[in-house]
């Protein structure tokens, strides 16, 4: 995992899903809710999961793959600094 | 023509229950047994009664799959509402359904009280863990029924009767009901057992709500020949890795779900990591099942039978295909194969004339025969066409080598992740914005499902694409809120001045 703050990681992520799956002029906020609005599905999660992988060298654990750690970016950026604090202390 | 009910779907649980009282039905913790699953059925049924339409929103679990069983022992049908439908679309649901007994589960109390203050008629049952004396609403304690002995009720219910109305997404702007009889149930349950050659020994999985037609297949198949199911939780269905868990842990034999979700399992490599698997069937249907993932099934799930099922919820599967290792290795479209049971199947035209069945004819599908159900809670046109067991699909398919393949759609109805979307229902929902003037739905299917919505706004008032989600939420569920708004000046119309769709792909292309 890159050494990346949780506000960096955060606005990559509203920025990468803005643009993904909104209308051009359209910003997605960290308390968003990305599912509950339909803007993340169960088929483009993934698609972040990839993002996740490429941006931040981050391979997020399948089992962390489920749609309430998708609810906004808010929660998705916990879940990968948790994840990052896991592999620093390896 | 015999109008007898069989002693299959809800009334085998009795048959199990005295000749196999020990064998799980319910194998999610906890887990239940024949004998247990009858004592809690014949009990929660004697509560219900005198219920003729029970609506059930509850939480995905044993429960839901006992507290249907009971609404049928109680001579009563099953209303299913999915736990996450937004509270308009309930309330919908309550009024066409003419519902007069709502189950809830202690999650739903609140918002069914709520409800229930513009349905005063409606009986509401609530399952509790404790008894609570102050409350002002039917209980029952489930736990203090399952232990103990109880007869099963005498049902008189005949073949023509109600069983069930799941509600689909409807053109008009309310969702609509399909009504399915016992008969129609019953006959696809027995072509299934006898077909796939099911038996106890087989251990089926439950992915779908009980409101998704499949549903009817993992419930009434497995209790028809004694077998368990093992029912997903909404959060296990969510999550493909707790699926592939059950799939293992379980020994599950037998699945019925959407390609969407064996192609996300797929993606993420679940096929491989969990191999070797006890599945011995795997059923899909109301998609096209991509190439690509049905070989990867094929190469880590080895003695498997694949099965293409088709058939839209009024007549709940009407035709069926077997899935050969020719089908697996070339690239070309499954069949949806040929009919079954006692169907009767034909093409039509535009003008509604009967198309010759030549090799390479294509037409709207026609299915006649005892699939075919009753109609629908409005629609009095259709009630009597599916009177006579007649049903006009609105799929168009093609002839060829003695097998139908689909190729589209003849109206603006769609799947998305095995939902089916009246694209109409949303355009109807969001007429009633009051920034939009006019609104078109259309569905993109080039490289990703992406429902786009277009509409004539004054650009000074436009709401944000945010803000029309948010509004879809409150009116929709969530497959339904459209994923992109665009504004247009003006939508294109025809010469009969009514919405062009063809000429509004162009402005997206």
């Amino acid at each position: 995992m890159l050494n990346l703050s949780v506000d960096t990681v955060s606005a990559k992520l509203c920025q990468f899903i803005a643009s993904s799956y909104l209308d051009d002029d359209e910003q997605v906020a960290p308390d968003t809710p990305i599912i509950k609005l339909n803007i993340l599905d169960s088929a483009s999660i993934f698609d972040v999961v990839d993002f996740i992988h490429r941006e931040f060298s981050l391979r997020l654990p399948v089992i962390d793959i489920h749609p309430d750690n998708f609810a906004s970016v808010e929660v998705l950026s916990k879940v990968i600094e948790h994840h990052s604090n896991k592999e620093a202390t390896l | 023509m015999n109008n007898t009910l069989p002693t299959a779907l809800h009334k085998a649980l009795f048959h199990w229950a005295q000749s196999q009282p020990e064998q799980p039905f319910l194998l999610a913790e906890p887990v239940c047994s024949y004998q247990q699953a009858a004592n809690y059925v014949s009990a929660l049924a004697t509560v219900l009664m005198p219920a003729k339409r029970t609506a059930i929103w509850l939480n995905k679990n044993n429960h839901y799959v006992l507290s249907i069983l009971a609404a049928l022992s109680a001579d009563s049908a099953y209303i299913p509402i999915d736990a996450k439908q937004p509270i308009n679309r309930v309330e919908l649901i309550l009024t066409d359904g003419q519902v007069d007994t709502l189950l809830v589960d202690a999650a739903h109390l609140n918002q069914a009280q709520a409800a229930l203050h513009a349905f005063p008629h409606i009986k509401l049952i609530t399952l509790v863990d404790t008894y609570d004396a102050a409350a002002d609403f039917t209980q029952f304690v489930w736990h203090e029924h399952i232990s103990n002995d109880q007869s099963p009720p005498v049902s008189h219910r005949q073949k023509d009767d109600l069983a069930t109305i799941l509600f689909t997404s409807g053109s008009t702007g309310r969702p609509k009901g399909v009504k399915l009889s016992l008969g129609n149930l019953q006959h696809f349950i027995d072509w299934t057992t006898q077909s796939l050659s099911l038996s106890n020994h087989d251990r089926f999985l439950n992915i779908a709500s009980f409101n998704f037609d499949i549903s009817t297949f993992d419930l009434f198949s497995s209790l028809s020949v004694g077998a368990s199911l093992y029912v997903a939780d909404d959060d296990a269905a969510k999550q493909p890795l707790n699926l592939a868990t059950i799939l293992k842990e379980q020994r599950i034999t037998t699945m019925y779900t959407v390609p969407s979700l064996l192609s996300l399992m797929n993606r993420i490599g679940l096929w491989e990591q969990a191999a070797p698997l006890s599945l011995t069937h795997v059923i899909f249907a109301g998609e096209t099942m991509p190439k690509p993932c049905l070989q990867a099934l094929a190469n880590n799930i080895k003695d498997c039978t694949f099965y293409n099922f088709y058939g839209p919820t009024e007549t709940n599967v009407c035709l069926a295909y077997h899935v050969t290792d020719k089908d697996i290795l070339t690239n070309t479209s499954l069949p949806i194969g040929s009919p079954i049971g006692d169907a009767q199947v034909w093409l039509v035209d535009e003008s509604h004339q009967q198309v010759t069945l030549a090799e390479g004819a294509s037409g709207e599908l026609v299915v006649k025969g005892s699939c075919v159900t009753q109609g629908y809670c409005h629609d009095a046109q259709r009630h009597t066409s599916h009177q006579h067991h007649v049903h006009h699909t609105g799929d168009i398919v093609q002839f060829s080598n003695g097998l139908f393949y689909f190729l589209g759609r003849r109206d603006r109805m769609i799947k998305v992740a095995g939902y089916r979307i009246e694209l109409g229902e949303i355009e109807a929902q969001l007429s009633h914005h009051p920034e939009i003037k006019e609104v078109a739905v259309r569905f993109c299917d080039q490289s990703t499902k992406i429902i786009v919505t277009y509409s004539p706004q004054d650009i000074s008032n436009k709401p944000s694409s945010l803000q029309l989600k948010a509004y879809c939420a409150e009116q929709l569920p969530v497959y339904m809120i459209p994923h992109k708004f665009k504004a247009l000046a003006q939508l294109p119309k025809n010469a009969n001045g009514k919405i062009d769709y063809p000429e509004i792909a162009k402005v997206d292309s």
